[in-house]
């Protein structure tokens, strides 16, 4: 069985985030206030958060995850790190090291069927940009060479995750390849998964976990990001319904014309799987 | 007379300060409890702790209202829980996760007065078992089909911690209970989930007699199970206690 290595800190895993900042990027998402990149960010900067909160334990932070978030496209033609220092970072690291914290309110049970509002300290670990052009494959390559380093060094880990969230069409050559190579990176407990989130541009209907071709338009952009995108393990289909999405046992790690709800829900099915193996 | 024996240890390749399982005993005073908090939520081993002290510390009387002994428990322990804590001095991420509160299952064991047979009352919330020998019969509580330790157990919770601490009051979870006699000769055995798991999964060939007999080398015995999968890689906790 493949995705089912328990994640410790002798045996942590890898999550990478890319991310678009290309200038329409500035564009308003459907279902949110906020542009595409803000919305974004703050999905990213919060399910980093949701990272560092699931690894703290009474003693401090353990180092179940290595997180890195890879930007492309803002500045035209560029790629790389926008988080502080280097491009992975242990999460107890990261822990450490927001740029800010921010006061918000979340809603927790009260025990009894109902909930309180409580002030919390919301992690910021990068601000959003849009900017450039739309350099996919420069990201795409430096989290090629970030996965087979880490791979090399814990051959035997959960499988590298990578959650891909653009817009748009990449301007410096067919992404395809790249993704390829990255899925046929695998440790001793699976491939490396590939997600990618296409980010809307009209209201029209989103399409989430698509498992065939002509689910989604005839459009050759998105046709060829749902070609490259993992098929969900049977686990991740599992996750997916129970939240109440219908998908089929073939379905792939891709969302169409997704909006902030189909987003924030993405990002947090991509992600729980990991969770799920924390020892 | 109860003659006990008590066996902890962290999950394989962690501190003993990493131990999030919960013991405490009073062989004399007949009472015995085991907890095991949960690692998803912070501060959950103080919390474990919490409520064994507490409850061998101050016992329910035994003809107390079973729901009303788990109120008293919880709402003494939660106090104890909370002044353990230092909640202001803590970084912003733990503080995000602190609020939310700890959980522990509990297991809590009191043995009457000894007359022979001896009484016993024995609550429960979660997946620790009671394993009461007697001859050669093997009775388990609140589970004895290990197929049932599959899922996840229900949990005491301590409440909120700061901000919101102790100011709303907690209701106990679902709990169950058994009453039930002893006699010279019988062992009970409280246990947290893995080693209950265990225990339950190879009954016939009585595996408690094999943990007694590896009682000088219960670490790397224990341990051994564990590597070779036949164990779940968990915090472990069991106390014997033989009646004579």
């Amino acid at each position: 069985m493949t995705y089912e290595a328990e994640i410790s800190r002798t045996n942590p895993s890898l999550i990478l985030f890319l991310i678009d900042q290309s200038r329409s990027m500035s564009h308003k998402l459907p279902g949110g206030e906020r542009s595409k990149a803000q919305e974004a960010a703050d999905a990213i900067n919060r399910q980093i958060g949701d990272f560092v909160l699931r690894c703290t334990k009474s003693d401090g932070i353990r180092d179940y995850f290595y997180l890195g978030v890879i930007g492309y496209g803002y500045v035209t033609g560029k790629a790389g790190s926008i988080l502080k220092g280097d491009l992975i970072h242990p999460i107890s690291e990261l822990a450490g090291m927001p740029l800010r914290t921010e006061k918000r309110k979340m809603k927790v049970s009260d025990g009894s069927g109902g909930d309180i509002e409580v002030d919390y300290d919301f992690g910021v670990w990068f601000d959003p940009i849009a900017n450039g052009d739309t350099p996919m494959c420069k990201g795409l390559s430096i989290a090629r060479d970030a996965i087979k380093d880490w791979i090399e060094e814990h051959p035997s880990s959960y499988p590298p995750i990578l959650i891909n969230i653009t817009d748009g069409q990449a301007t410096d050559g067919n992404p395809e390849d790249i993704i390829k190579e990255i899925q046929g990176l695998k440790t001793t407990d699976g491939d490396t998964l590939v997600w990618n989130c296409h980010l809307s541009s009209n209201p029209s209907t989103p399409v989430s976990f698509p498992s065939e071709e002509t689910d989604i338009p005839n459009d050759k952009y998105a046709i060829s990001l749902f070609g490259v995108s993992s098929v969900l393990p049977s686990q991740y289909v599992g996750y997916a319904r129970e939240m109440q999405i219908d998908l089929k046992d073939n379905a792939r790690a891709y969302v169409f014309n997704a909006q902030l709800e189909q987003l924030v829900e993405f990002i947090d099915i991509g992600t729980r799987g990991p969770q799920g193996q924390m020892q | 007379m109860l003659s006990v024996r008590e066996f902890h240890r962290p999950k394989s390749g962690y501190r003993e300060s990493e131990y999030e399982d919960a013991f405490s005993l009073d062989a004399e005073g007949g009472k015995f409890a085991v907890a095991d908090g949960a690692t998803e939520s912070s501060f959950s081993n103080i919390w474990a702790r919490a409520l064994v002290s507490t409850f061998v510390a101050n016992p329910p009387p035994l003809d107390m209202n079973d729901r009303q002994s788990v109120k008293n428990l919880l709402d003494e322990a939660r106090r104890k829980w909370y002044a353990e804590i230092e909640w202001t001095s803590l970084p912003w991420f733990q503080k995000n996760k602190a609020v939310l509160g700890s959980y522990s299952t509990f297991l809590g064991l009191q043995v009457d007065s000894p007359v022979n047979p001896r009484r016993y009352r024995c609550i429960t919330i979660g997946d620790s078992c009671l394993f009461h020998l007697s001859g050669p019969k093997m009775e388990s509580f609140p589970f004895s089909d290990y197929r049932d330790l599959n899922y996840t157990p229900r949990l005491m919770w301590s409440g909120h911690g700061y901000p919101i601490g102790l100011s709303k009051d907690v209701e106990p979870p679902g709990l169950e209970v058994k009453y039930g006699k002893i006699k010279d000769g019988d062992t009970l055995i409280l246990a947290t989930d893995a080693i209950s798991k265990w225990m339950l999964q190879n009954k016939a060939t009585k595996p408690w007699q094999q943990v007694l007999e590896n009682a000088e080398n219960w670490d790397s015995y224990i341990g051994n199970l564990i590597s070779s999968g036949a164990m779940k890689n968990d915090d472990i906790t069991a106390i014997f206690i033989s009646v004579s």
